[in-house]
C-alpha cells in the first residue's frame, strides 16, 4: 500500500496551494481529485462551437467561479495578500498577466456608485451622492485600512450594527454591503465585522483584476508547479472513506485501492468531510446559499465601456439570503470579462449571477428544469438591456448553471458554493492530523482559498525543528 | 565558513524567496522586517531553505535569532561550522 506524509483531498485552489507548500517542506505528498480536471469551484468548462451549417467550429471556454481576482496589488507593493501568496507559491508576478478592472458599479434602487482599484473614486462618488456620510465613510476607510487579520477566534460582531457608527444613510449602508456580501459572506444577510474588514480591503481598497486568459492562465501555472515539484496526482478518483488506523489515516478510494497518510488536508467542505469520516452530518452546518449563473455569448466584442462588474439591487433593501423561489431576480451580479484592461476572447461575454434556492431547483422534473433555465436566461437578457440600454449585440450562445450543476461538479452538498455556515479558522474539526482547508476554513474567493491552503499547510505541515 | 559567507547565504535565500525585494542596502543591525517586506510565512521559508540546502535546523524557539542579519550571522555561523 502506498504511504504518504500528507494527502490533500480536492484539487481546487486551496488544495493545490496546500500541496505545493507541503511539497516545498520536503514531504511526500499526494493530491486526490474526484474529477478529471483540477479547479473545484473555480474551474472552467468547454463547449464545441457549432457553425451555422451545423459543422463543428472552434472551442468556447467558460470560466466558472472567477468574476474577478480580488486583492489587486501592483508589483512590488508592500504587505499585500496577493503578493504574499504568489511569493509563497514561487509564482512570478508577471506570469499571471493581471489585467485591472476599468470600473465597477453598485446599483440600488436607481442610485448608482462607481468604484475602481483606487478608493478615491468611491470616496468622491459618496461625497457627491451622500455628502452627509462622507466624513463617516473616510473614518470607516481609515479603520479598515489599519485592520490586521488575526487567526485567533474572535467574538462575532454584526457588521449591520457596526456600520451604523460610520454611515447613517440606510441606502449607502446597503450599497456598501452589496459587493461585500456577494463576494464574501456565507451567512445570510450579515457578516462578521472582522470578515467585513477583510472583504472591504479586498474589494474596495485593493480591487479587482483578472489574469489575461482567465482562470486557465492560473491553472496552467499551478499545473506546471505540481508537475515540476512531483506531487502525486490521483485524478478521477474519489475518497469513499477515511479510517483511523493507529496514528495514521487509511484512505479508501473509489477505484478500490487504499492509501495511507500521516496527515490529511481536506478541502471538500466540513459536512462533506464528516461524510467520508463516517460521521453524522451536522445539517445545521450545510451552507444554504446557492447561485444560478447565466452566460451570454455575443458575436462581437464590446465597443462601449461597460462596468467590469455591476452589483445590482432593484429596490432599496438588499436581501442576501436564500430566495423562496428558484432565484431572487431582484438582485444580481453582472460581470463583463471584457471590462478589464485587456481580454483575450474574440466573442463577447456577459455573466449574470442570481441567488438561488437549491431545493426549488431539486424539486423540478427534467423538462421543467430546462424550461426554468430558459426563462431565467430571458430574465438575464432583459436585465442587461435594462442596465445597458445601448447594448445591442447579436447573441450566439447561452449557458446556465444552477445549484444542481454546482453540486454535481463540485460535490458541495446543496450546491453551496460558499460552503458551510460554520468556519474552522485553525482547520481543526476534532480529528487528529486531519485539517480542513478551503472554503470552510477561511476566506472566500480565489485569493482567500489559496491563502487558506497555504496558511494551514504552514501551520501543520512544516516539520518542527528539533 | 565565516560570518560573511553566512550573511551571503541568508541574502541569497531571501532573494530566492522574494525576488522583487532589493537586498543591496540592508543594514546588518536593523531588523529585516523593517527594511524589506518579509512576514512570518517568509521566515518559515528561510528556515526551510536552510534545512533543505544546508541541513541546518532552526528550532521554532530560535526564530527570533533570525531577526537581523547580525543576529543571523551570530546564531548561524557556529551551526555552519559544526555542520
Amino acid at each position: 500500500m502506498k504511504s504518504f506524509d500528507a494527502v490533500v483531498i480536492g484539487a481546487g485552489m486551496s488544495g493545490i496551494a496546500c500541496a505545493l507548500r507541503l511539497k516545498n517542506f520536503g514531504l511526500k505528498v499526494a493530491i486526490i481529485e474526484k474529477h478529471r480536471v483540477i479547479g473545484g469551484l473555480n474551474s472552467f468548462y468547454q463547449r464545441v462551437k457549432k457553425n451555422s451549417d451545423g459543422s463543428r467550429g472552434g472551442i468556447r471556454y467558460f470560466d466558472v467561479g472567477l468574476h474577478a481576482l480580488t486583492n489587486f496589488a501592483k508589483k512590488g507593493s508592500k504587505n499585500k495578500p496577493l503578493l504574499k501568496i504568489l511569493r509563497q507559491l514561487r509564482i512570478p508576478y508577471d506570469e499571471l498577466k493581471l489585467q485591472e478592472q476599468n470600473f465597477s458599479t453598485i446599483h440600488l434602487n436607481n442610485k448608482a456608485l462607481k468604484f475602481n482599484n483606487s478608493i478615491d473614486l468611491l470616496s468622491s462618488e459618496i461625497q457627491t451622492y451622500f455628502p452627509a456620510d462622507h466624513e463617516g465613510f473616510l473614518r470607516l476607510v481609515e479603520l479598515v485600512a489599519s485592520f490586521k487579520v488575526s487567526t485567533e477566534p474572535s467574538e462575532y460582531v454584526s457588521s449591520r450594527e457596526k456600520i451604523k457608527e460610520f454611515i447613517s444613510s440606510k441606502e449607502l449602508q446597503e450599497m456598501i454591503f452589496l459587493p461585500v456580501f456577494y463576494y464574501g459572506s456565507s451567512w445570510e444577510d450579515d457578516i462578521d465585522f472582522s470578515q467585513f474588514c477583510i472583504m472591504f480591503q479586498a474589494l474596495y481598497l485593493e480591487g479587482f483584476s483578472r489574469p489575461y486568459g482567465g482562470i486557465r492562465t492560473l491553472f496552467k501555472i499551478l499545473q506546471e508547479k505540481l508537475k515540476s515539484l512531483e506531487v502525486v496526482k490521483l485524478m478521477g478518483v474519489a475518497v469513499n472513506r477515511i479510517r483511523k488506523i493507529e496514528e495514521e489515516h487509511l484512505i479508501e478510494l473509489s477505484n478500490g485501492e487504499s492509501i495511507k497518510a500521516k496527515q490529511v488536508f481536506s478541502s471538500i467542505g466540513y459536512p462533506e468531510t464528516q461524510k467520508i469520516l463516517g460521521e453524522v452530518i451536522d445539517q445545521k452546518a450545510v451552507g444554504k446559499l446557492g447561485f444560478v449563473e447565466v452566460q451570454l455569448i455575443y458575436k462581437e466584442r464590446l465597443t462601449e465601456k461597460l462596468p467590469t462588474i455591476c452589483f445590482y439591487n432593484e429596490d432599496d433593501q438588499f436581501r442576501y439570503k436564500v430566495p423562496e423561489t428558484l432565484i431572487d431576480e431582484r438582485s444580481a451580479i453582472i460581470c463583463s470579462p471584457e471590462g478589464y484592461e485587456s481580454f483575450e476572447g474574440e466573442e463577447g461575454v456577459i455573466r449574470i449571477t442570481y441567488l438561488a434556492n437549491y431545493h426549488s431547483w431539486k424539486s423540478l422534473e427534467s423538462d421543467e428544469y430546462e424550461k426554468a433555465k430558459k426563462e431565467i436566461e430571458i430574465k438575464a437578457r432583459n436585465l442587461v438591456q435594462k442596465l445597458y440600454p445601448n447594448h445591442k449585440r447579436e447573441l450566439v450562445f447561452t449557458d446556465t448553471f444552477t445549484p444542481l450543476t454546482v453540486e454535481k461538479f463540485t460535490s458541495h452538498i446543496g450546491g453551496a458554493i460558499y460552503g458551510a455556515t460554520k468556519k474552522f479558522q485553525d482547520g481543526n474539526i476534532g480529528i487528529k492530523n486531519l485539517h480542513l482547508i478551503g472554503t470552510d476554513q477561511g476566506y472566500l474567493g480565489i485569493t482567500g482559498s489559496i491563502l487558506s491552503g497555504i496558511s494551514i499547510a504552514n501551520l501543520y505541515g512544516f516539520p518542527k525543528g528539533r | 565558513m565565516n560570518a560573511q559567507d553566512v550573511k551571503n547565504i541568508v541574502l541569497k535565500i531571501i532573494t530566492d524567496i522574494a525576488p522583487d525585494e532589493d537586498v543591496s542596502g540592508i543594514d546588518d543591525n536593523l531588523t529585516l522586517r523593517e527594511q524589506i517586506d518579509l512576514d512570518s510565512m517568509d521566515f518559515l521559508d528561510i528556515v526551510m531553505e536552510l534545512r533543505k540546502r544546508y541541513k541546518i535546523e532552526v528550532p521554532q524557539e530560535d526564530y527570533p535569532h533570525l531577526a537581523t542579519l547580525k543576529s543571523c550571522m551570530d546564531y548561524l555561523t557556529p551551526k555552519f561550522q559544526s555542520a
